[in-house]
Order: structure tokens, then sequence, then C-alpha cells
């Protein structure tokens, strides 16, 4: 039987590495998934979550366990990708990101396992893939945080508004904006 | 396609599963009954199964090996301070203390504590204010003093046998508190 998240937790607050290794190995998928659907920069993205694995582990000491641990990790991941996404547009302003080339697309070169696939169908997925990125930049990070949440990590309104330390309220218009959106963007795509 | 007076937001609340039994029916039904409201509902599909299948295998893509060791690292390098060593400390003592009992566990046990102690000083107090108490036996009470005031004024409500234990050289009283029993 799998240990709780709240075991785990208790026995990080105990110094107790294995427990964090094992938090860890649990959620790093799901972290890098959100950091990489915020930054859309694999290097950015692994950064990012590593960085709030690390921020778990100093201050887990002060985590009060009201919340679910994974809606305290996740909002530590989406703030730290917001700040990410702020120094990068600073960045920019002087110089251009070296991953974020205009030939250069990393996420877009997410196309699944090539072999036995026709080159029309990897040429639009290759398509597919140009579009969401588009139509998820052109989101505000709420609104980006909010969908993804909910699409990619299925969390309830709930959740996502402890995450995002907002009302149920503005969790569901912000999810409604962000869907609307992205459904005009993508048209036939979808 | 017609357009459907049906507010979009419902479409949401029915596919993400945040609404009550009963309205979660009654929406249902209205869906299937408003081929646009089915439409709304089948795009909303498509475009979280776009977005999570695309994030999906990229997050497939990323090769982890390398992940826990960099963690690792970034938790050695985080510098502590003194301070929050001896907070952590502080609050894994409460939390020792905390998990297996609840606090109101010690305020009983306190309680308790006082409470015996608060008997057993009372218990004591009458015995230190008033005489030591000779409890009436059956038996003859011996009495270990030498003193013939002493002997004078028990004879005289009580049978005295005095005599010398030759091989103790002690000198023993017997008081009768029950006139009429045999003395040994």
């Amino acid at each position: 039987m799998a240990v709780s998240d709240w075991e785990l937790v208790r026995r990080c607050k105990q110094d107790d590495r294995q427990a964090f290794q094992e938090l860890v190995e649990r959620y790093q998928r799901k972290a890098v998934a959100i950091a990489l659907g915020m930054l859309h920069d694999r290097e950015d993205a692994l950064e990012v979550a590593q960085e709030a694995f690390t921020k778990v582990f100093t201050s887990i000491s002060k985590f009060k366990e009201e919340s679910s641990f994974y809606t305290w990790l996740y909002r530590i991941i989406v703030n730290l990708s917001i700040d990410r996404q702020r120094q990068r547009s600073r960045r920019s302003m002087f110089e251009r990101h070296p991953s974020r080339g205009d030939d250069d697309d990393d996420w877009v070169e997410s196309i699944p396992d090539t072999h036995g696939l026709d080159p029309s169908d990897l040429v639009a997925e290759r398509e597919r893939g140009q579009h969401i990125r588009a139509a998820i930049d052109e989101l505000t990070p709420a609104h980006k945080a909010v969908i993804l949440l909910r699409a990619v990590e299925g969390l309830s309104y709930e959740e996502i508004s402890q995450v995002l330390q907002c009302s149920r309220g503005t969790v569901m218009s912000r999810l409604h904006y962000a869907r609307k959106k992205l459904q005009k963007r993508l048209g036939h795509d979808l | 396609m017609a357009s459907c007076s049906h507010p979009s937001q419902l479409i949401s609340l029915v596919y993400d599963n945040e609404l009550d039994e009963a309205r979660r029916d009654e929406a249902t039904s209205q869906i299937a009954d408003c081929p646009e409201c089915a439409h709304r509902l089948q795009l909303l599909e498509r475009t979280h199964e776009t977005l999570s299948q695309t994030l999906d295998e990229e997050v497939a893509r990323v090769d982890f090996s390398d992940f826990w060791p960099r963690i690792e690292q970034g938790v050695a390098a985080q510098p502590v301070s003194l301070t929050s060593q001896w907070a952590s400390r502080f609050r894994l003592w409460r939390m020792q203390w905390h998990a297996p009992f609840s606090w109101h566990v010690p305020a009983w046990a306190t309680a308790v504590g006082l409470f015996l102690f608060t008997a057993a000083v009372s218990t004591q107090l009458p015995t230190s204010r008033g005489a030591v108490q000779i409890p009436a036996t059956k038996k003859p009470v011996r009495v270990a003093l030498n003193n013939q005031a002493q002997i004078e004024s028990l004879s005289a409500t009580s049978t005295v046998l005095v005599w010398n234990e030759p091989t103790s050289n002690a000198t023993v009283i017997w008081v009768d508190e029950m006139p009429g029993e045999e003395l040994p």
C-alpha cells in the first residue's frame, strides 16, 4: 500500500530525506507539466520544478497541513513560473532568449514516437503543437494557471481556488474565459 | 446552427463535475436535447484532450534521471540560519508531543496529578495536627514506656501487667482495655 502524502510530509518534517525523495518522485512529472505549460521551455520548466521542490523542503516545517500537499506544491510552482516569466520578459527586452528562437521550437518538439508515423501526420502534429503553444501564449499567467490545473492536473474548482488563492467564482470565470480563448484560437485543430 | 439560450457556463459546470446530482441530471438532459450545447460540450472535451495530450507527450520526453540529484544539491546549498534551526527544533519538539497526544491529554494528566497531590497532602494534615491515635484492638496494647506516672494513669481505667524480660532486659507493660479477658 502506498504511503499517504500526509505521512511523507510528517516524515519530511523530521528531516527524513528518503520521504522527501518519495514525494519528489511522486509529483515530479506533474510539477514539470505545470511549469512547462506556464513557461513553454523545457529547461526553464525543469529549473522551476527543482526550485519549487527545494523550497518545499526548506519550508516544509511551516506547512500547516490545512490543505493538501499538492495544492501547496502547485501554488509554489505557479508563483515561481510567473516570476520566471517576468524575469524572462525583462531579459528579452535586452537580449533574445537562446532557447526560444524561431527555429528552436522546444515545446513543439513534443511529437510522440515518430516511428511508423506518416510524414503528413507528423507535419499535422507539429502544426497542432504550434497552434496550441500560440494559443496558450496568448493567455495571461492567471488564465494559463487555471486551465492547466484543470485540464492537466484535473483539480476541482475548490482546489484551484486554494492553489491560486482566489474565490471559486474567480476560478469559474477565468476558466470560462481561458477555454473560450483557446477554442477560438485553435478553431479547426479541435 | 441556431443560437441557443442556455448559459455556456452550464456546459463547463457539467464537464467539470461541479454540479450536485439533481442539477447535473437536469443539465445533462438539457444538453442532450440541444445540439448547440452538445457541440459546445464536445468542443470543451476536445480542448482539454488536446492540451493534456500535448503536455503529456512533452513531459514523457523529459529526462528525469538528473532531477532528484539536482534537488539534493539545491537543498544542501541552502543556508540554514541559527534562528530557523531553533525554530524548526521547537516545531519538531512540539510536533513530537502533538502527534501521539492531543492538547487535552496533558491537561487532563496535569489535573489528575494535582488532584492526587492534593488528596495526599490533605490525608497527611490531621496526623500532623493531632495526637497519634492508637487503634483499639482486642489484643492488649504493648506500651514501651518505663514511666511510673503513665502506668498509674493507665491502671485507673485498664488492667496493667508489668514485668521484666530476662533475655532482653526490657520492661514489658501489658495494658488490657477489655476487662475480663485473660492476660498472657
